[in-house]
């Protein structure tokens, strides 16, 4: 692969052992899923706005949490929950996502709540 | 917050519109039921949830109706169906959130007390600001998974998820067709 720079990271350490599994399937490399990834992204990300389209960006921002639901829903013209999954659905972008740390606590809490 | 665990009869389980949503397109609404808590819906949250025709509109309400979820009747949606047949516009933004803080308010001062486990998407726990009263719990879609997974009701959390996404996809296609 030419033109290739190393630079350092950080991944969850669950996300990464998933991706570790795909690889393996696909008798790939992370190196490689992560780059068609990050291209994807990208090439999404440049030609919405090269067509003036605000869309990928708005939805890119609530991904990363920058932004909340209902400020996306209005940029978006949208006014469903729904319609704003499904949009992040076709962006293939994922859903913002609180750290693992914070969903632990929330397990936990249930788990205090149930004998079962 | 730690104490006795109470009754299963003593806690309710109450969904926001996101992981109804994420539920229904993983048609997996029944784990609702699955740790033997009530569930129970806000009337506003219901009404977000069926309101227009989407791909799970009809699928959520004749779940509600089928396992004869009790919905909690709150000031804010009686207000807004007040407005709409007044002709006025309330607008929806943050209706369903003001609808879940009166739900934790009354919940605050219910006899028996009972348990309030509000269960929201990643984003809404994130940046909603709810006061939450002792006896409530704001609890991810994603956490509830996991703990109904380590409870063995279900194999797998990410699975549950997977398949809301996969059929997401699915949909969104159908709904938001690209422009040719």
């Amino acid at each position: 692969m030419a033109n290739t720079v190393n630079f350092t990271g950080s991944v969850d350490r669950d996300l990464l052992k998933r991706a570790k599994v795909i690889a393996a399937k696909t008798d790939t490399s992370i190196n490689a899923l992560f780059n068609a990834e990050l291209r994807f992204l990208v090439e999404t990300f440049e030609a919405a706005e090269g067509s003036s389209n605000r869309n990928f960006g708005t939805l890119l921002d609530f991904s990363l949490g920058r932004t909340g639901a209902v400020e996306a829903m209005a940029a978006l013209g949208i006014d469903s929950d729904e319609d704003l999954f499904l949009l992040m659905a076709q962006a293939r972008l994922p859903m913002p996502r609180l750290s693992a740390g914070a969903t632990q606590e929330m397990v936990d809490a249930l788990k205090a709540l149930s004998t079962k | 917050m730690t104490g006795p665990v109470p009754a299963p009869a003593d806690v309710a389980l109450l969904p926001d519109a996101g992981p109804l949503i994420t539920l229904a397109y993983a048609d997996a609404l029944e784990l609702l039921f699955s740790p033997g808590w009530s569930v129970k819906l806000v009337d506003m949250v219901l009404h977000e949830v069926t309101r227009t025709r989407t791909p799970t509109s009809e699928k959520l309400a004749a779940w509600a109706t089928r396992t004869e979820v009790t919905v909690l009747p709150t000031r804010t949606y009686t207000r807004y169906r007040e407005a709409i047949a007044a002709g006025a516009d309330p607008g929806k933004s943050n209706l369903g959130e003001l609808a879940i803080q009166e739900t934790m308010n009354d919940l605050a001062f219910a006899q028996p007390a009972t348990v309030g486990v509000f269960l929201f998407e990643d984003h809404k726990i994130a940046r909603a600001s709810f006061l939450l009263p002792d006896n409530c719990r704001k609890i991810s879609t994603r956490a509830y998974l996991m703990f109904l997974e380590g409870k063995g009701f279900i194999e797998s959390a990410a699975d549950i998820e997977r398949r809301a996404l996969r059929a997401g996809r699915e949909f969104s296609n159908i709904r938001f067709p690209a422009n040719p």
